[in-house]
């Protein structure tokens, strides 16, 4: 815990202060060094400041200084020594021990520039399997891991990707807030070993904030191809801050780092000193004496960071560094320094001061660059340039872009139909030995027309999913998706967004739930809204149930045509729900498109397979929860009330009196136009938790005790894919896809969008969407009809 | 009422507890993992 958390007259142990270098060392001659006992005298009237008693003598320190002294009460020791399964039973010892336990737990902060490699170093370091691309902006929220190593326990938090630590982005405001807020004791700083100098801008932004800091030189292999020469160890020396080279995929130079990590930590690492950017004679003028005046009143700071850092982004305008010191007593003087620090370097330069800090830092970049590094010969019509020059051309790329995608629906369906089927043959066994082994009574119904047949129409597309995410991970992983990007940028402008805004459409495909977070990324309001707001017509992997259902029933022989042609519409939907929205809600203009194309990079078998693993382990799980949970209330619905269960086997359960039967034919009506019997309609209300359950529930519903095994060519049992297919002519099952591919997404989807926006859009969103779903499948119904 | 009919209900019951439990969490926690996937630092993830 920290020291501000003690209450009057509570005593802890010192075990760590962070910050910065003067702060931490005026703390620490105060006598705040580990093992110390100290004591809550007082409380300030106002909470601040508090007295302390240390080492025999009274000390009053600020609230804010206190936030950074790390403690430890007896009860936290006594904690720490049981999970340690000590044997140690006296009071002196368990301290002692859960000092030593907690001196060797480092908290690590990864950041670096987007793409990276920092989700592929976390992975590396903490045996996790979070999900990783090659284009910008994976990772949106903080995850953290931990491993041990040499005794130590190092505690990792990935951090969303940033070009700087400025206000200008939600991710770079996110990375400092996390910087302040957890104050971790190590930054690993990703910088990506064939792009020194970009990767190097957030280098220098990090110097000025002083922390102890490891480099991580990743994709070190790509630099040795190049045939680049680069003398880390010196730069490394250059800059104060040890550079470690590493490839976060195969792992190698891993051991350098935690070994170089821990030795900042325990300040033995030789390269370790702190350096100030130099940013020209004018702008160090006009700095100094703000910094001076900083300096003086040193404790109206927050102590994350150093007085010259306060400086600097004051007369940046930093709004977030505004809003942290506004409450100084010195507040409006500083203001009126920097605002006439600004404008004497802005007139003695004749540009403005976000230019002049930019320049002087790639300057010192440069400089640094010059002495260490040799750039490989710049080679032009690289095997990346070809294959660019195909990929994104005006007249190919979008033949190529939907060819791409044809293929993936294509082999979806057709790939996946084999081992579809023995999944099929197994579940029907299952079936048939429940059914002969159990004698007759509701729960044997129970299993067999409830859990059974739900949860195993759905678990039988796993082999579908698994392709489908297999060709979703190539996209990302090769670096296509970018460059998919890139040519729908013109598309995208059409509609109203950004061209950013691609990337989470097409990770949609998936799940929509990240692609709903992937939005953060997407610098602009509006265009982040709107974005949001179409995911949802992007066809998830939970949806593809349902078209595999009533595709594989009514239109089989041209199936992967007929799912591609599904995709491409929910697309085109997107699309337009996007114009109308820029027309009539967002009318300004969106930012310019600025979108990485990094390398193409052949993806890895591990982390194209662990991706695929990961998300077939999510749907192997949600079949034994969710969707197992559904089935079984599904069925009981649609089997309660009986007028009295008398053991008569033969008789079939009478869905139509039932609660489900009753739900079914109150909310038949709105379906009626399109000639939807009411289980159909059911399936469709019962698929908003989760859309597989569209399928259980449909299979559940359609099903009759006593059905035999499904045949292995049949995605449903024979007697329920028949019933389907006797239901529904084929112009209701053209609604029930469209209506099923439009209507308001999953709980967890408008959950999202709530959170990411606010709960009137996750509501407009339910509301719009399935207004829309409604009125294009009526109209897709009588255009059928009429071909037909 | 038979055996079977008690153990249905009993089903019956546990489902219902369960949709509940997930429902709360998906709405305190936001993440469609409801916790079994997260890595989120969050205080529902230890319960």
């Amino acid at each position: 815990m920290r020291l501000s958390e003690l209450k009057t007259g509570e005593s802890a142990t010192v075990v760590k202060v962070l910050g910065y270098g003067g702060f931490r060392r005026r703390i620490m001659e105060m006598g705040f060094v580990r093992g110390q006992e100290v004591t809550v005298l007082l409380d300030a009237p106002l909470k601040d400041p508090i007295e302390y008693h240390i080492m025999g003598y009274d000390i009053s320190l600020r609230r804010k200084e206190a936030e950074m002294i790390v403690v430890m009460t007896r009860e936290e020791a006594a904690k720490i020594s049981e999970t340690e399964a000590s044997t140690l039973i006296d009071g002196e010892d368990i301290m002692v021990e859960a000092l030593r336990s907690s001196h060797n737990h480092i908290t690590v902060g990864l950041v670096g520039n987007p793409n990276a490699g920092k989700t592929s170093l976390f992975n590396t370091l903490c045996g996790r399997s979070e999900h990783v691309g090659n284009y910008s902006g994976v990772t949106v929220d903080a995850k953290r891991g931990e491993l041990r190593y040499k005794g130590y326990t190092i505690e990792i938090t990935d951090l969303p990707g940033t070009y700087a630590l400025s206000a200008y982005s939600p991710e770079e405001v996110y990375v400092r807030r996390h910087i302040i807020d957890h104050t971790p004791d190590i930054i690993v700083n990703t910088v990506v070993a064939s792009n020194l100098e970009r990767n190097l801008y957030l280098t220098t932004e990090l110097i000025d904030i002083s922390p102890k800091m490891v480099i991580a030189l990743n994709m070190y292999d790509e630099l040795e191809r190049s045939g680049a020469k680069f003398d880390h160890e010196a730069l490394g020396r250059m800059i104060g801050v040890p550079i470690v080279p590493v490839v976060a995929t195969s792992g190698r130079g891993i051991e350098e780092l935690l070994d170089r990590l821990i030795a900042v930590y325990e300040n033995r690492e030789q390269s370790v000193r702190h350096i100030h950017i130099g940013y020209g004679s004018i702008i160090e003028e006009q700095l100094k004496d703000l910094n001076n005046d900083m300096r003086q009143h040193r404790n109206e700071l927050t102590a994350h960071f150093p007085p010259r850092y306060f400086a600097l982004k004051l007369i940046e305008r930093d709004k977030e560094i505004i809003s942290l010191l506004s409450s100084a007593p010195h507040f409006e003087r500083w203001s009126a320094m920097a605002e006439r620090a600004r404008t004497q370097i802005e007139q003695a330069l004749g540009e403005d001061i976000e230019t002049a800090l930019a320049g002087q830092k790639y300057g010192f970049i440069s400089g640094a660059l010059k002495e260490t590094y040799v750039a490989a010969e710049y080679k032009r019509n690289t095997f990346s340039d070809k294959l660019d020059a195909i990929v994104t051309h005006r007249i190919w790329g979008f033949p190529i872009f939907f060819a791409l995608m044809w293929f993936m629906f294509y082999c979806t369906f057709t790939l996946g139909a084999y081992p579809q089927e023995w999944i099929d043959m197994g579940i029907g066994w299952l079936y048939d030995l429940v059914q002969g082994g159990m004698s007759p009574g509701p729960l044997r119904d129970m299993l067999t027309d409830g859990v059974i047949s739900g949860v195993g129409s759905v678990l039988v597309f796993l082999p579908n999913i698994m392709i489908l995410y297999l060709f979703i991970s190539l996209l990302e992983d090769s670096g296509y998706l970018a460059r998919a990007a890139f040519i729908m940028d013109k598309v995208m402008h059409h509609m109203g967004v950004h061209g950013k805004s691609f990337i989470p459409m097409i990770m949609g495909f998936g799940c929509n739930v990240p692609a709903v977070m992937a939005c953060r990324t997407i610098e602009c309001t509006t265009s982040r809204i709107i974005t949001i707001m179409v995911v949802p017509f992007m066809s998830c992997s939970a949806r593809l149930p349902i078209y595999m259902m009533i595709v594989g029933t009514f239109f089989k022989d041209y199936a992967g045509t007929a799912l591609f042609l599904l995709y491409l519409f929910g697309m085109l939907m997107a699309v337009v729900s996007a114009r109308l929205m820029r027309r009539f809600m967002f009318r300004e203009q969106e930012a310019p498109f600025v979108m990485e194309l990094s390398p193409y990079r052949v993806p890895t078998a591990k982390a194209t397979l662990r991706h695929m693993w990961t998300k077939c382990a999510q749907y192997v799980k949600k079949m034994g929860g969710l969707i197992l949970i559904a089935s079984i209330i599904i069925w009981l619905l649609s089997y309660y009330p009986r007028p009295k269960y008398d053991n008569d086997m033969a008789e079939a359960p009478n869905y139509e009196l039932s609660y489900m039967g009753q739900i079914g034919q109150v909310c038949e009506p709105i379906f009626a136009p399109m000639d939807m019997e009411w289980q159909a309609t059911v399936a469709l209300i019962s698929g908003i938790p989760a859309k597989e359950i569209v399928v259980s529930t449909m299979n559940v519903l359609y099903a009759q005790p006593g059905d035999q095994a499904p045949e292995s060519d049949d995605e449903l049992s024979p007697s329920a894919s028949e019933r389907i297919a006797n239901s529904m002519s084929i112009p209701t099952a053209v609604a029930f896809l469209i209506f099923s591919l439009l209507y308001l997404p999953c709980i967890a989807t408008i959950i999202s969008i709530g959170s990411e926006l606010n709960w009137r859009w996750a509501v407009g969103s339910a509301l719009y969407n399935t207004a829309l779903a409604w009125i294009v499948a009526w109209i897709g119904f009588h255009l059928t009809q009429l071909i037909l | 009422m038979n055996w079977q009919e008690i153990a249905v209900y009993i089903i019956g019951a546990l489902a219902v507890v369960a949709v509940v439990r997930k429902l709360w969490r998906l709405f305190v926690c936001r993440d469609s993992s409801a916790c079994s996937d997260c890595s989120k630092e969050c205080p529902h993830r230890k319960s």
